[in-house]
């Protein structure tokens, strides 16, 4: 048996110690130490604690007289005693005073010796119990040995991992600084290229009149057919809010008409769950207020759209018709035109009439589809620098989060980065993405359910303590009805593998995963240590 | 919305969801949805509204006889010309039962449930003297004393019951008797009133109280009633009686309120219906669980007591009147009544749906006599085992075997004892009852057998509604053997609870019983082992789509009786089949440990019972000292409430202070509904989880006090939580207090129920000396005090007069502790003496029927302690040869440097050590439990 805190330095005493007194004060180990603290000069002894002398013969006579119960080792007298197992064949242990002659067999004492009462006889089982727990204690060290190996390999992998991440970060850094500097340069020769080529329409414009009216018709299909689908989808929406109320009124009259008295575990749950959509659908619907005035927005544009493609058309029939005409007959919507019209206007006032002459020619449509290649080339060319420069910040994103994100005391868990695991446990199929997310899926119907998303890890509040790395939470999974969202508390231990070993909800929507991983052996073992550990259990025995 | 405060809009939303789920009322029924009820009321009204009112009832002079020690009469309704027969018997100990059936009733009424109800025969002896006047008024004296007689008018029929010469108790006192006689359909006439119509002309048409009474209907229930009306009522005074107990179960004060007018009144009657009520409300008179229709009644230094002995839905009027003059009746006639005081008197108004009228009137005249008298009768509390009466843990639901193992460890991890964990309806295979759901549970046997090595032991649920499956055994043999109860029409009754269609087995039918005993049987129960024991639930029958949640009253039980007629009783019968089952589980005879829900009069001699569903509410935690003293006075002493609250989560202080009330209270058991979060005592972080372990352990270190409580109950049915007014019936300043009590007769506890408190008001008996449990301090000062409560204290007391015997080796279970020394708490009165008990048995099975047990008795005078022996059986004795007194604690400034022991072994000088509160520790005396006569003097 293991034992834990302060007694195992009084243990360690033990184990190097050899057994000298031949009678021994009854609980207290058979050690010189221990067992020179219980003897007597004269008639009296002193509490350990020293607040009290008490007559030699109170020692052990099953009346606590001592305040830390130090008179007391070898009965139950004290509420706050210990007794000391000797368990030969096995390992020594301490028990508190209460389990002294209790009736129980304490597993802790495995020779018995802590049930004299004749309560109950307790074997002296500690032969038994010691090749048992050799056996499995062999069992485990292979166990944490071979975690500890596979730990090592991680460790490994996590800092070369770690140091390539840094390199990189370095390397895209530089290559981004670069990149941003060539887009500059490109940027500025789009620019020119788009002035250029706009001077260009715009002169040939004036020119010829307006350029868009050739591409009207193409644009006014798009229109309807834009028309269409928002008259469509309109109606679809309709249909849906008809739908959304027909089944609120169901679930309405459901809750109203009920029968609470059934404890109908999913009725209930239907109930709770409408009643929080309700939460939800009142906010929606004051969005909705929003909604309704983007919708008068939008029909708003839709009359824009209106005139305009009416103006096209009445262009088209009425061609020679004076501009200024139609500006008053159908206000700002024959913008393009107004804008051609008038800059031909100023343009006769600006420029000698011979240029005026030559411009037509010199503002041919190649010249303009020409100066077009090469804005398209330009903007081409930006496009693509900026899509380098994102590509190589999401991987530097990438590196940076990984750089920032907790990957155990010495990066053993990045390993498992992304690395997922699943456990059938009949009903349900559950798995787990380390860092990721965690689901279950059902064997009946194969509906998926998210039970969180990794947060952080979660043994200990202290993230320096050697407990916070052996539990990770996943939580703000989906949200049960009638309870909390659903969150996953990974437990780990030491094992040679990583799984999972047993999936458990010991509050509603609150599931613990308990794991194993080499992730979460606690020491790394060398062979050679392992050798002088093996050497010490030897010598206890 | 982000996702944060949209979580916490819901949340909010979800918890005013929460608290108007709350009961529904609707679903249950009020007095005016009852035509019974109905019509009783409207009797009651119209009597009280005409001054000439006379009861139509009249005893026929010529018929009265005395034969084989009993009364009998013919009574005739004047105004229908039936006629009943009364029969009055005097039985022991101050008792008189007085009965009425119809002479020539059209068919039997129901009166079988006196199987059920009485232990034994409730044989009549013969009154000291009886006899009648020329005019018909009959005089039973009961003894020789003389000072109790009965008196029965006969026209209109009134019976008196005198103490003195004054009536304590009268029946018909306001002439609201009704016996409604069983009629034909077809030849009933209706009661056809004249209604004046608009137009001045007049029509016959059918009375009120002719309406629903054939049929009715519920909501969207009918219920057929094919034997039309058929109810019972009855008016019982109690003179001068200012306070009236019991008639449980409701979320109600112990001192029963008025029902009709009056400031503070309700407006419904006291209901007895057993239901299954859905997150019911508290300060109602509304139906519960269980019924028990006895009602204990109390003025200064006089209890009387009266038990309505009928099974069918029953409502209960209370009114009190100011100050009466007994000028009429019995005074006028015999001339002899003597003015009782200016005293309120309380008045009360009974009717049940169906049966007979068979009632007991108990004239005390304490209390405590009164208890004796009743469960005398219906039955001594079960003397429980001894891991009982410990601390339970349940909670819906411990989910699989890893878990029952990890809860376990953690309380030993923790240092807090406890006994018995438990499995819900979870554990089943689909709420199949005697079934495990093997993927959670793979090996209950070891599960148990790895608790019972610790003395702990585990509790699974059964319950009475049977899964329709015809794969699984208890259906298919319970179909095959026609044990179920059955539609009028013949086939089983079918109706919808946990496992969904389900039937229920006719406990009233013996093969049924004796075929579901038989079913505990450990090669029966599969997996279960001697440290298996059982909670019955859902009992009273609830039945999720039944009229009122539950069973519908035309339904036919064994010997073609309707359930309406025995409704409240069902689940008291089921409770007692499941514990004779445990009972004969075995080779050697073992008390069983049954909880049950639904309870009626008798559940006390089958297990204990729970207030059900409650709220981790603080109002919950109040109303469960009421509701639990409200069931210990009507003779079932072992019930308690869901510590923490069953519905929603307690607050850490409400947990805490729910343990410091539980831990007080008779059945001590925390659980929890599935939705909660967990609670079990370590989860609560410090200081919570050390105050909880101290007042659990404190449980623990007491258990051989409250074995003692629970001897004396199952003796003579004195409550273990005892209202102050058994203890103080002179002192009327208690006789209503119901937010303090006494545990037997020596501690008293005032919990704290109010959030946030740090002191408490406590109201300490004047007459007594008052000691504080932690500090051993003598409570200083005025009766009535503000004492300090911070969150680790609940004020308790030891009072002066009382030695409390101890147990301080707190181990992991009651049963490790049971060879332990005792501690001897000896809290002197002011003339310096204490007295107590001690009684010891195996702890486990019936010996004790044989006398195998230890009781013995302390007392301390003039500074020195005596132990004498009552009784020692030598085969129990020498299985605790080694069991000692290891320490005195004499509270009260006993003078003294040194003290004596004396025993067989000669002489033997103590030490002892003195505190500055006036406490007195002697060491170690050694003196052996087993061995009478030793004495222990202070010198």
């Amino acid at each position: 048996m293991l034992t834990k805190g302060p007694l195992s330095c009084i243990l360690a005493a033990v184990l190097l110690a050899t057994p000298a007194l031949s009678q021994n004060v009854r609980g207290v180990a058979p050690e010189n130490v221990e067992q020179a603290l219980y003897k007597v000069s004269g008639d009296t002894w002193t509490c350990l604690d020293k607040s009290k002398t008490i007559p030699a013969s109170a020692i052990n006579d099953d009346y606590c007289d001592c305040p830390d119960g130090s008179d007391e080792p070898g009965t139950s007298a004290c509420p706050n005693g210990v007794f000391y197992c000797e368990n030969k064949g096995h390992i020594p242990s301490y028990i508190k005073s209460y389990r002294v002659n209790d009736g129980v067999c304490d597993a802790e004492c495995c020779d018995g010796s802590d049930e004299s009462s004749g309560l109950i006889k307790c074997d002296n089982i500690c032969k038994e119990v010691g090749i048992q727990y050799r056996k499995q204690k062999a069992e485990l060290d292979a166990i944490v040995a071979a975690g500890a190996t596979t730990k090592r390999e991680w460790i490994a992998y996590g800092q070369t991992k770690e140091k390539e991440n840094q390199i990189r970060k370095a390397q895209l850094e530089e290559e981004i600084a670069v990149l941003r500097k060539e887009l500059e340069v490109l940027q500025k020769s789009e620019d020119a290229a788009r002035s250029q080529e706009k001077e260009a329409r715009n002169t040939y414009a004036t020119l010829h009149g307006s350029s868009g009216s050739s591409k009207c018709p193409p644009c006014k299909t798009n229109c309807d057919a834009a028309q269409l689908k928002i008259g469509s989808l309109k109606n679809h929406i309709r249909n849906l809010q008809d739908e959304v109320d027909e089944l609120l009124n169901l679930l309405h009259d459901m809750k109203r008409d009920h029968n609470q008295n059934y404890h109908d575990m999913a009725v209930k749950s239907a109930i709770s769950g409408y009643d929080e959509f309700l939460v939800e659908y009142d906010n929606v619907k004051s969005e909705r207020q929003e909604d309704v005035e983007d919708t008068q927005y939008e029909e708003n544009l839709e009359s824009v759209t209106e005139d305009i493609t009416d103006g096209f058309s009445n262009e088209e029939s009425e061609e020679d018709q004076d501009p200024k005409v139609k500006e008053a007959k159908q206000g700002k919507s024959n913008m393009i035109s107004r804008v051609a019209s008038l800059l031909v206007t100023k343009l006769e006032h600006i420029l000698p009439a011979k240029v005026m002459q030559a411009l037509p020619s010199y503002l041919s449509m190649d010249d303009a589809e020409r100066l077009q290649q090469v804005v398209t080339d330009a903007s081409n060319a930006v496009q693509n620098k900026h899509n380098d420069i994102d590509n190589k910040e999401s991987e530097l994103r990438t590196v940076n989060e990984q750089l920032d994100k907790d990957y155990g005391k010495d990066k053993e868990w990045m390993k498992l980065d992304q690395q997922c695991f699943e456990k059938d446990e009949g009903e349900y199929v559950y798995s787990i993405c380390i860092f990721g997310h965690a689901h279950q899926k059902s064997n009946r119907d194969g509906a998926n359910t998210s039970l969180g998303n990794f947060e952080s890890f979660s043994g200990s509040s202290d993230a320096n303590s050697p407990e916070y790395h052996s539990k990770q939470l996943y939580n703000h999974g989906a949200k049960c009805w009638n309870g909390p969202e659903r969150s996953v508390k990974a437990v780990f231990e030491c094992g040679s593998t990583t799984e999972i070993l047993e999936v458990t909800e010991p509050e509603k929507c609150e599931y613990q995963f308990k794991m194993r991983s080499p992730a979460a052996c606690s020491h790394i073992a060398t062979k050679e240590e392992k050798e002088s550990e093996a050497r010490i259990v030897h010598q206890e025995l | 919305m982000p996702l944060r405060s949209w979580a916490l809009a819901c949340l909010a939303i979800l918890s005013l969801f929460l608290l108007s789920e709350a009961v529904k009322k609707e679903d249950f029924k009020s007095c005016s949805q009852s035509a019974f009820c109905r019509r009783n009321r409207a009797l009651a009204d119209s009597a009280s509204e005409q001054s000439n009112w006379q009861s139509p009832y009249t005893l026929v002079k010529d018929s009265i006889r005395f034969s084989n020690n009993f009364l009998t009469a013919d009574v005739k309704n004047t105004a229908t010309n039936n006629v009943l027969i009364l029969e009055l018997q005097v039985l022991v100990d101050n008792t008189v039962r007085v009965r009425m059936d119809e002479k020539s009733p059209l068919r039997q009424r129901y009166q079988d449930h006196a199987q059920f109800t009485l232990v034994d025969d409730a044989k009549p002896v013969k009154p000291f003297k009886s006899g009648k006047n020329t005019d018909g008024v009959v005089k039973i004296t009961l003894d020789e004393s003389g000072c109790r007689k009965v008196v029965v008018t006969p026209s209109p029929l009134r019976i008196d019951f005198l103490v003195n010469e004054s009536p304590v108790v009268t029946l018909n006192d306001r002439g609201f008797f009704n016996f409604e006689h069983l009629r034909s359909k077809e030849l009933h006439k209706p009661k056809m009133i004249t209604q004046r119509n608009e137009d001045g002309s007049e029509t016959e048409v059918e009375a009120e109280e002719e309406k629903d009474l054939w049929e009715e209907t519920f909501r969207t229930w009918t219920d057929s009633k094919p034997n039309g009306p058929e109810s019972i009522g009855m008016d019982i005074s109690f003179h001068d009686f200012g306070h009236v107990y019991g008639i449980p179960e409701h979320a109600s004060s112990l001192s029963l309120k008025e029902t009709r007018g009056g400031e503070g009144a309700y407006t419904e009657p006291y209901r007895l219906y057993n239901t299954d009520v859905f997150e019911y409300e508290m300060d109602s008179p509304a139906a519960l669980y269980g019924s028990i229709p006895f009602m204990l009644a109390h003025r200064k230094n006089e209890s009387v007591g009266v038990f309505w002995m009928n099974p069918s839905e029953t409502w209960i009027d209370i009114v009190k009147t100011a100050p009466e003059s007994h000028a009429t009746g019995v005074q006028k006639v015999f001339n002899m009544v003597k003015s009782t005081g200016q005293k309120k008197s309380t008045k009360t108004h009974w009717f049940s749906e169906a049966g007979v009228l068979d009632m007991f009137v108990f004239f005390g005249p304490s209390s405590k006599d009164v208890f004796r008298q009743y469960t005398k009768l219906t039955g001594k509390p079960a003397m429980p085992q001894s891991f009982a009466i410990a601390y339970h843990q349940c909670r819906w639901n411990y989910i699989n075997q890893n878990d029952v193992r990890e809860v376990d460890e953690q309380f030993d991890v923790h240092d807090i004892p406890y006994d018995v964990i438990w499995l819900d309806i979870e554990h089943n295979d689909g709420k199949r009852y005697f079934t495990w759901d093997e993927a959670k549970f793979p090996d209950p046997t070891k599960m148990q057998n790895e608790l019972s090595q610790k003395g702990r032991k585990l509790v699974t649920i059964i319950d009475p509604h049977i899964k329709r499956d015809d794969d699984y055994y208890i259906c298919k043999e319970a179909k095959d053997k026609n044990l179920f109860v059955k539609q009028p029409s013949g086939p089983d009754y079918e109706g919808w609870c946990w496992p969904g269609q389900s039937s229920w087995v006719d406990y009233t039918n013996p093969d049924a019983r004796k075929w579901w005993a038989d079913k505990f049987k450990l090669d029966n129960y599969k997996h279960s082992t001697e440290a298996l024991y059982v909670w019955n639930d859902m009992n009273e029958p609830s039945v999720f789509n039944g009229p009122e949640i539950t069973m519908p009253k035309d339904m036919v039980h064994h010997g073609g009786w309707e359930h309406r007629a025995l409704h409240n009783v069902y689940g008291q019968i089921y409770h007692g089949s499941t514990a004779d089952g445990l009972k004969e589980r075995l080779a050697v005879q073992q008390r069983p440990f049954v909880l049950s829900r639904a309870f009626y009069a008798g559940s006390q001699r089958f297990g204990s019972i729970w207030t059900g569903d409650n709220m981790a509410q603080w109002d919950a935690l109040q109303a469960s000292m009421p509701m639990i003293m409200s069931v210990s006075v009507a003779g079932l002493p072992f019930a308690g409430a869901d510590v923490g609250g069953f519905f929603n989560n307690p607050s850490h202080e409400l947990l805490v202070r729910w343990y410091q009330a539980g831990a007080f209270q008779p059945f001590f058991r925390a659980h929890a509904h599935i939705d909660t979060k967990r609670r079990e005592p370590w989860l609560a972080g410090e200081p919570y989880t050390d105050i909880i372990r101290n007042v659990v352990r404190e449980r623990y270190a007491l258990l051989p006090y409250w074995y003692n409580l629970f001897q004396e109950a199952h003796e003579n049915g004195t409550p273990i939580m005892r209202p102050l007014v058994v203890e103080y019936p002179e002192d009327e300043a208690v006789f209503a207090m119901d937010d303090q009590f006494l545990v037997g007769g020596g501690i008293l506890v005032k919990p704290v129920t109010e959030e946030g408190a740090t002191q408490t008001n406590v109201y300490f008996p004047p007459s007594d000396i008052w000691y504080d449990l932690h500090t051993h301090d003598r409570v200083q000062g005025m009766a009535s005090q503000v004492v300090p409560a911070p969150l680790d204290v609940v004020p308790a007391y030891y009072r002066g007069g009382h030695i409390v015997p101890r147990r301080e080796r707190i181990r992991r279970s009651s049963h490790a502790m049971s060879l332990d020394p005792f501690t001897l708490v000896i809290a002197l009165d002011a003339n310096g003496e204490a007295n107590g008990s001690l009684y010891l048995d195996d702890g486990k099975t019936f010996g004790y029927e044989k006398k195998e047990y230890l009781m013995a008795e302390f007392n301390f005078k003039h500074g020195v302690l005596t132990y004498s022996i009552q009784h020692k059986n030598p085969v129990f004795a020498s299985s605790i040869a080694s069991v000692r007194v290891e320490r005195l604690v004499i509270l009260g400034h006993p003078s003294a440097s040194k003290a004596v022991a004396t025993d067989g072994s000669g002489k033997r000088d103590l030490d002892v050590e003195k505190s500055k509160n006036g406490k007195l520790v002697v060491r170690d005396p050694a003196v052996l439990i087993t061995e009478n006569g030793w004495k222990i003097e202070l010198a």
